[in-house]
């Protein structure tokens, strides 16, 4: 039996109050310190690793197979501007910046809002515009409103979104000449549990829909997770149908409003879609963020902007924004 | 003074003697719900091997020094800290793997097996030995994880790695992708287990 | 009223269609070794949903106020950092929880013994924090899903622990008596809460 005295001196005591705040903060240090050494450091993998998740979903709504991106080379590759040598039908995606109210090119807007300078170059500036960030935006001019952001109000805000940006992507699947095949739309809903973010693929005519597909949402796997489940997709695709007719889901009814919706069961006609089993809010949250966005509030005077350039080659913008309450 | 153990011992005493999922029931949680597919199973086996063995190391290096009012906590924070590095390292590296992992890399904190060897055994042990014990709990953990990966997406979808191993003939069996197939599997693995070793069977 | 009512049905959601235990199976280890006898089982089902009930809106609270890019009390992106919050929370919780069950209530501090320090590594508890981040709860929102999670948690093993009582009586194989046979039980129990998605 050792003396008492001996034990404690030999002993370190490490539950005193002393060892008690070392340990503790040094562990914090050396934790946090690789953590957040690991976060930063790594940060460019992986936002390079988002936005090679967003352009792979967006040609993939296109209707681009794997095959096709082999020839190309790589999903980057398909979003580079053709260059003299490439054959005249070489498909590629055209990335613009358009204000949703006007329908037209929004490029310098998104500069100021981005807070470049005129020396960067247009195509780095529409790389770099994140719509989300900028629905979020907060800066407001003389008036009160918001320069970059606009607030819906109830009667408006369909698809539970808020507040949403001025200026959205719309991506191009177009040919060396410059004949665009697809219109791709980037678009976003409430559903259940969460905002479902996706790309929808418009046909030129703006009436039929070759796809939709949706990269990050927080739905019920199995019941509104199903957005996910390759049959379902399928639906929103253009197929033959019985008659050997290639078809497509048409968006608008012949009112000019829109008619696409995904119905309870199954699907009657063009202008419906499957119901997903068991999660009527999900589907419901589909059909409402597919109104909105044809919508006054969404791409509505863009597609018909394009519908007038196309007929008539007048570039002059017909501000289809009736209705859209602005609340600042 | 117990005899020190081998390092033979120690790595494969925990894959078929002591397997952490069929006898010590830790780490049930994630090998139920990432073993639908073998590439799933492969990667969560790997961040448990890697974190295990690592915590184990980090806790038996301080384990002296650890006041016992702040145990758990300390643990726990060297153990999420790993396991956040791993997450990031898979959102940087294996975007697609991140996303389908999302929830339980993070539940890998509360993987039973990592805290439970933490306290139940690196607090005791050596910087050596807990780290290949780390690594030999890992590597059970991971056995029964492969083995089940390997008839859920064989028997569920047809296939291996993705890739179509079974004929086209072969009507793939939804039950298998469910997730109380591998309540079944693993039920019946653990007999499979206890009729080779039976001293593991439970009194009656 | 429309609130109240989706409250309800968040509450019956979470305690049913997406039962911690038997749909997403977190808490296995615990659920599955504690769940011999039906007593023990309850006691742990209950200071489930009581640290459930507590730590799901503390850290909706921190997700939301600090966390997340753009929070008001610290707009950098900080989500890097939930897990260990999350968890510090958690033990945080526990412990504190035992202090107070030993201090006031000490016959219930006994029923519990190791049972509460076990929670902290209860992957549900983690988990239901985690999810309640992915789904973006409010705070409302996130409280019931505490409650309703750790109750759904609770019956799964009150559950599972009355027909292990009962198997008692049966003829099983040596081989898959005990845990082997448990897992073939939940395994049928989850596959009965599988018909809940069809709703």
């Amino acid at each position: 039996m050792q003396p008492e005295n001996e034990n404690t001196e030999a002993k370190f005591d490490k539950d005193s109050i002393g060892n008690v705040f070392i340990t503790a903060l040094s562990v914090c240090l050396v934790c946090s310190f690789l953590v957040a050494g690991a976060a930063v450091s790594l940060k460019s993998w992986q936002d390079a690793n988002k936005k090679r998740d967003i352009m792979t979903n967006i040609v993939r709504v296109a209707g681009i197979e794997d095959r096709d991106i082999d020839e190309v080379g790589s999903i980057e590759a398909f979003f580079k501007e053709p260059a003299e040598g490439d054959a005249k039908d070489r498909l590629y995606i055209k990335d613009i910046l358009i204000d949703l109210e006007t329908g037209e090119s929004a490029v310098e807007t998104a500069r100021q809002f981005l807070g470049l300078d005129e020396s960067v170059d247009e195509k780095e500036v529409i790389a770099s515009y994140d719509q989300y960030k900028a629905a979020n935006d907060n800066r407001k001019d003389k008036d009160g409103k918001f320069i970059y952001a606009k607030r819906l109000d109830k009667s408006n805000d369909i698809a539970g979104l808020a507040k949403i940006e001025r200026i959205s992507h719309v991506y191009l699947l177009q040919d060396a000449e410059g004949n665009v095949k697809k219109y791709i739309f980037p678009v976003r809903g409430k559903g259940l549990w969460s905002v479902l973010y996706g790309f929808l693929s418009v046909e030129p005519d703006f009436q039929t829909i070759s796809g939709l597909t949706y990269y990050t949402h927080g739905e019920t796997p199995g019941l509104g997770g199903e957005v996910d489940n390759p049959a379902w997709k399928k639906q929103w695709t253009i197929k033959e149908n019985r008659k050997g007719e290639m078809v497509g889901k048409q968006i608008f009814g012949d009112d000019g409003e829109v008619k696409i919706s995904v119905v309870k069961g199954k699907a009657q006609d063009d202008f419906s879609v499957d119901g997903l089993a068991g999660a009527t809010i999900t589907s419901n949250g589909v059909t409402n963020m597919l109104e909105f966005w044809f919508g006054s509030n969404g791409f509505k005077a863009y597609i018909e902007k394009q519908q007038q350039t196309g007929s008539s080659g007048d570039t002059a913008s017909k501000a289809g924004s009736e209705g859209v309450v602005d609340n600042g | 003074m117990a005899k020190k153990a081998s390092a033979k011992d120690l790595i494969l005493d925990p894959v078929f003697n002591n397997n952490p999922i069929a006898l010590q029931i830790l780490g049930i949680c994630s090998a139920l719900a990432v073993t639908t597919r073998m590439d799933k199973a492969f990667v969560m086996s790997i961040a448990v091997i890697f974190v295990t063995a690592l915590s184990n190391a980090s806790v038996a290096f301080i384990r002296n020094r650890i006041p016992n009012s702040i145990r758990i906590i300390v643990q726990m924070t060297i153990i999420a800290s790993l396991v956040i590095l791993v997450d990031q390292f898979l959102k940087a590296f294996s975007y697609g793997l991140s996303k389908e992992l999302a929830v339980f890399v993070g539940l890998i904190i509360t993987n039973c097996i990592v805290m439970g060897r933490a306290e139940g055994f690196a607090m005791q042990n050596t910087v050596r030995d807990s780290f290949l014990d780390g690594i030999g709990n890992g590597l059970g953990y991971s056995m029964i994880l492969i083995v089940v990966a390997f008839f859920r997406e064989l028997f569920g979808a047809g296939k291996l790695f993705g890739s179509q191993v079974l004929p086209s003939w072969y009507e793939p069996n939804g039950l298998m992708l469910l997730s109380p197939s591998a309540f079944f599997i693993i039920g019946f693995a653990i007999w499979a287990l206890r009729t080779w070793k039976i001293d593991q069977v439970e009194e009656a | 009223m429309d609130y109240a009512i989706d409250l309800i049905r968040l509450f019956l959601r979470c305690a049913f269609f997406e039962n911690l235990a038997l749909v997403y199976f977190l808490g296995m280890c615990t659920f599955l070794a504690v769940s011999k006898n039906v007593k023990t089982a309850v006691g742990l089902g209950i200071a489930v949903i009581v640290v459930q009930a507590i730590t799901v809106p503390i850290n909706n609270l921190i997700y939301n106020l600090i966390l997340k890019e753009g929070a008001p009390l610290y707009p950098a992106d900080l989500e890097f950092l939930g897990l260990i919050c999350y968890i510090g929370v958690i033990a945080a919780m526990v412990q504190i929880l035992e202090m107070t069950l030993d201090r006031f209530f000490p016959p219930l501090y006994n029923a519990l013994g190791i049972f509460l320090p076990l929670i902290t590594v209860n992957c549900a508890i983690l988990g239901g924090s985690l999810l309640m981040v992915q789904n973006k709860y409010d705070f409302v929102q996130s409280c019931v899903y505490g409650v309703g999670s750790g109750f759904g948690w609770a019956i799964a093993i009150a559950a599972l622990a009355a027909i292990r009582e009962k198997l008692k009586y049966s003829d099983i194989p040596a081989g898959l008596r005990g845990l082997g046979i448990t897992f073939i039980v939940v395994g049928l129990m989850a596959l009965g809460f599988l018909a809940f998605s069809g709703i």
